[in-house]
């Protein structure tokens, strides 16, 4: 499963920044660049989807938003408390984009 | 350049040789590789007498040259180029490193030429390098490099892409030239894995092959029959692992969803696989087995739909009884996890996709399939239960115990899944376990892991069975008090985590309360479980605020106790502070509230005032974190405790059950000013005193924030004091946490009379002192700014007049926002662009006259600003940029376009990259659609891909639309 929206996140934004700098400064192709950046989006995305055990649960005041596209879901939700354990988080605003976690093979059919 | 072989050789001698001069001559040797000479010096330098360094160097040169400058070669040169490589794949057969580049370079050229050139070249390789026929060459180093080529020659199609630029219409037609051959290639497999006298490791490097040319989605129909006759390789050690890979990449590739019919015959054979996996059990052979296990896990995630419709079929149900059996006698593996094996834990992800796909079928196909599924799962519950016993202490190092707790959270997630399938026959299944478990522990108290684990489960499904159950689950909290803990502090807590996680449900049934308060409370005064006890106590006062009501007097008491007797960690404390704060906000008058927050908030305050004391003498830093708890402290309770929060509405649901919601408002001051307005004198002496320090700033900022959320328009009796402290924090300290509290004053009072104009002199204080202290050096504030400039944009759409209100500030604040564009900080640069946005759309309103003049007069720059940043500042920026360029276009479309043309005048501006021509390009697409935000944002991303390259790249393509 290589979904690409891993890459607008900090790691991904700084990876793509790295990569920018080193195509203008041609110390590496862009066709390098674009391999790198796919080999980013399996290893995230299998990370991930393999390596993450930790349980974060969350409550939201105010669900003010959800829609379901491309089999993407999204949900904006407000004053939302999350909890880890017996540790909590708060935040005012929350954007989810959720998208089908299994195989891609699997998603195929 | 003019590059010879002898130059090459001694720069790649001294390369290796002298560290100092390795940068320099690393890029002459990468310039001589990129040349069109290197054709000529590569040849001479594969030469065995030469050093290896300069051979590899050599092998690496004609890879790249095959492989990335294929243009450079005359077609008059194809022939005698494939003659060379293949000479020189035959003379460096024995050498590992050079003959793979070699390897490779013939790989590459085949890729080129297969289409019109070469067609025949896979046949002919076969051909070339027969063992039996090739001179010169042992047949079994003939057998290797022969296989060694049809390995490469796919693995290379996967990156020629990338590689050699060769664009993806082209790669299918070249994969299907490639894919043609694969019946020779298939016969060749079959012939060489039949012959006994060859070995097992070239029988290795042949399953490799098989395997590579199965990722071309070979049809399974005419790999099925070499596939199955693979399956008794699978009992040698060094073959089992490619033949499962071989195996796994056949039965799941994507053709096959096509073929369901023989997808479903190939997994019947596959069963085939049992001897090997009994064999390998018995042999204590962990590793084989759990290549078996993984091979029909990954079977059973890409067929799961149609083994599920093959389920309904009576010819093809047993083998699907027979796979999944397969994977819970995997689930089922004898021994501790991951101690004594690490197998159980494959087929984790199946139960999920078997119940997923079940929920997708309907009617009476689904009520069949659960059918047929219910013994499955409820022996998978009973695994698991046995699996999640925990070991005895000590038997696990730390890194297991990690392990061990992510099995059993998998553990905890999949009950839920079987919760989906069972519902009601789970949680009587459940219960069998729980009275089983009770009575061992009756008779062995030592014996409470069972109990441990079965309560486990119960917790794990507590939030799927919410409100909808009405006779396992009081059943199950009915028992509670029947349990024999003996007094067992481990077994005590998971029971407490497993009634905070029906809080929910409790809700709904505010009749079996009682049943578990008791515990709870009884939990707060033990030293060993107030951790859970509270963070339970919490859940149910936080999800039943209206239903807890009656036991607040037990609550009350014991949590007085356990804040008077326990040693607590401050997480516990601030639990136990929102269980009082929640539990006082709901039915209690006044004078009882204040009596109980008298009595319990006493000692804290005067604690405060003790260290508030020391300060002046400075703190320790144990001192120093007491104070910044206790402020913390404070901070939950001024969340939780609100009287206007809660109250009654009740209705009935069809069921008869009671419901209860929160809403409503009660009369009075609330508790929480009548305390704030107490401890104000303490707070703004503390600020006073700790103006500089972050920690305390922060949390003195959340508790004046939490209780302006909760008061509202009541908090304006302390206002007074909070104008007070805010000013003495800012002006010693940029933090953004009091820019954050300023927000929230001024979106609540900015357009209220009374306070207006103290809200004015709050917003000039913020920017004065931010123009002042964070202009001079914006990258050390990015945050000030950030935060002031979020505070403006929020003033901008809230309360204009108080911004406008100050005509002086109002250019520098501009420039403020423009110079903040080129910050690296991706939150700083989105607030500038709220900033400016919202300015330039407020600027044309004739009541806030002020505005436009600075826009007007400062369009050029902060054009150009845009452009630099455009082409310069992290692309995720990009939108921000965007919806500036489209306010300025909105607002002030013909002075842009003058401005625009004065930018393109200037040539030296972002060159060299960006032209005269792409400027002016560039100013078009912006002033043509000034209309529509997404055409805008798409000429600023083709501006951005200009000025760093990209432009007309696969990379650029790929990434514009990353923000």
């Amino acid at each position: 499963m290589t979904y690409q929206l891993y890459r607008n996140t900090t790691l991904g934004n700084t990876l793509q920044e790295s990569l920018d700098e080193l195509i203008q400064i041609q110390q590496i192709s862009p066709n390098l660049a674009l391999r790198v950046l796919l080999q980013f989006d399996r290893a995230i995305n299998q990370a991930l989807a393999t390596k993450v055990r930790t349980k974060i649960s969350f409550k939201a005041s105010k669900l003010n938003t959800y829609r379901f596209c491309d089999n993407v879901w999204t949900f904006l939700m407000s004053d939302v408390e999350f909890k880890e354990v017996q540790d909590f988080a708060q935040v005012d605003k929350l954007k989810i984009v959720a998208c089908d976690g299994r195989g891609e093979d699997t998603r195929q059919r | 350049m003019e590059v010879s072989a002898e130059q090459v050789e001694q720069a790649v001698v001294e390369f290796y040789r002298d560290p100092v001069a390795k940068s320099g001559l690393n890029t002459w040797l990468m310039q001589a590789q990129h040349s069109r000479h290197s054709w000529t010096f590569a040849w001479p330098l594969l030469d065995p007498r030469k050093p290896e360094e300069v051979q590899f160097f050599a092998g690496n040169t004609v890879y790249m040259k095959v492989s990335r400058y294929w243009h450079e070669v005359p077609k008059e040169e194809y022939e005698p180029l494939k003659i060379k490589i293949l000479n020189l794949i035959a003379q460096y057969s024995n050498s590992k490193v050079v003959l793979n580049r070699l390897v490779k370079s013939l790989g590459a050229y085949v890729i080129h030429t297969i289409q019109h050139d070469w067609t025949t070249a896979i046949q002919d390789i076969i051909t070339m390098f027969d063992p039996g026929t090739v001179p010169g060459i042992e047949p079994s180093t003939a057998l290797n490099l022969l296989f060694s080529i049809l390995t490469i020659i796919p693995e290379e199609l996967e990156t020629m892409q990338e590689a050699m630029s060769i664009n993806s219409k082209d790669k299918q037609v070249i994969t299907a030239a490639v894919r043609n051959s694969h019946q020779s290639v298939l016969s060749l497999i079959s012939q060489v894995m039949q012959a006994a006298q060859i070995s097992n490791v070239i029988k290795e490097v042949v399953l490799k092959t098989l395997n590579a040319w199965l990722k071309l989605s070979l049809p399974l129909s005419e790999t099925r029959d070499l596939l199955v006759a693979l399956i008794p390789y699978s009992n040698y050690a060094l073959l089992c692992e490619p033949v499962m890979e071989a195996l796994r990449t056949a039965v799941t590739d994507v053709g096959t969803y096509n073929i369901p019919n023989t997808v479903m015959d190939f997994v019947t054979q596959m069963l085939r696989l049992r001897p090997v996996l009994e064999e390998a059990q018995h042999a204590n052979d962990e590793n084989t087995a759990s290549l078996v296990y993984s091979l029909f896990t990954s079977v059973v995630e890409c067929h799961s739909r149609l083994l599920l419709q093959c389920a309904l079929q009576a010819e093809h149900q047993a083998t699907v009884v027979q796979v999944v059996a397969l994977l819970l006698q995997c689930a089922a593996t004898p021994g501790q996890y991951p101690t004594d094996e690490t197998t159980s834990n494959i087929p984790f992800a199946v139960w999920f996709t078997i119940q997923d796909d079940i929920m997708t079928f309907e009617g009476e196909q689904q009520a069949e399939l659960l059918q047929l599924f219910q013994p499955v799962y409820l022996k998978l519950v009973d695994t698991f239960i046995q699996k999640s016993l925990l070991p005895p202490d000590n038997a696990l190092s730390a890194e297991e115990k990690e392990m061990f707790r992510c099995y059993r959270q998998d553990i905890c997630d999949t009950y839920m899944y079987a919760y989906y399938v069972l519902r009601g026959d789970m949680l009587s299944h459940l219960e069998v376990h729980l009275k089983d478990a009770v009575v061992k522990m009756q008779s062995d108290p030592t014996d409470w892991r069972y109990l441990e684990a079965v309560l486990h489960a119960y917790s794990s499904v507590a939030e799927t069975v919410a409100e909808t159950d009405n006779f396992y689950v009081p059943r199950f909290i009915q028992s509670i008090p029947q349990i024999p803990f003996s007094d067992n502090i481990q077994l005590i807590s998971v029971a407490l985590t497993t009634l905070g996680a029906y809080a929910d449900w409790l809700n709904y049934h505010q009749d079996h309360m009682h049943h578990v308060i008791p515990l709870m409370v009884e939990g707060l005064v033990n030293a060993s479980l107030v951790g859970a006890a509270s963070q339970a106590l919490r859940d149910l006062t936080l999800e039943c605020p209206l239903t807890i009501s009656p036991f607040s007097q037990p609550i009350l008491t014991s949590c007085q106790r356990a804040l008077e007797q326990s040693r607590l960690d401050s997480a516990e404390t601030e639990r136990i502070m929102t269980i009082i704060s929640r539990v006082l906000s709901v039915g209690k008058d006044q004078p009882t509230i204040m009596t109980y927050l008298n009595a319990t908030l006493t000692p804290y305050i005067s604690r405060l005032s003790q260290l508030k004391d020391l300060m002046g003498s400075g703190l320790s830093r144990e001192q120093h974190n007491e104070l910044v708890s206790l402020l913390k402290l404070l901070s939950c309770m001024s969340r939780h405790l609100n009287l206007n929060n809660t109250a009654v509405e009740e209705d009935d649901d069809e069921d008869g059950t009671t419901r209860r919601h929160s809403q409503a408002v009660s009369g009075g001051p609330q508790p929480l000013l009548l305390v704030l307005q107490q401890l104000m004198p303490l707070l703004s002496a503390i600020a006073s005193k700790a103006s500089t320090d972050q920690e305390v700033i922060e949390a003195l900022c959340k508790l004046l924030k939490n209780s302006i959320s909760t008061l509202v328009d009541d908090c304006v009796a302390i206002l007074p004091a909070i104008l007070e402290i805010i000013p003495q924090l800012y002006e010693a300290s940029l933090n953004p946490a009091i820019l954050d509290l300023v927000k929230q004053l001024v979106i609540l009072f900015g357009r209220e009379g009374s306070q207006e104009a103290n809200m004015g002199v709050l917003l000039r204080m913020v920017t004065t002192t931010t123009l002042s202290r964070a202009s001079t050096d914006l990258w050390a504030h990015t945050d000030a700014v950030h935060g002031c400039l979020a505070l403006l944009t929020a003033s901008f759409k809230k309360t204009p007049n108080l911004v406008s209100a100050h005509h002086n500030h109002v250019a520098p604040l501009f420039h403020l926002g423009v110079e903040a564009l080129k910050l690296p900080e991706e939150g700083t640069v989105r607030s500038a662009g709220h900033f400016l946005s919202s300015f330039i759309l407020l600027s044309r309103d004739a009541s806030i006259g002020c505005l436009q003049p600075v826009v007007a007069h400062n369009t050029e720059t902060l054009l150009r600003t845009l452009m630099f940043c455009i082409c310069n500042s992290p692309r995720h920026s990009l939108s921000s940029f965007s919806d500036v360029l489209s306010a300025l276009c909105k607002m002030y479309g013909d002075d842009l376009t003058r401005t625009f043309k004065t930018v393109q005048a200037d040539e030296s501006f972002l060159s060299p990259r960006v032209t005269a021509q792409h400027k002016e390009e560039f100013a078009k697409k912006v002033l043509k659609n000034r209309g529509s935000k997404r055409r805008i944002l798409e000429a600023v991303t083709d501006l951005a891909l200009i000025g760093r390259g990209l432009a007309g790249t696969d990379y650029g393509a790929q990434t514009r639309g990353f923000h």
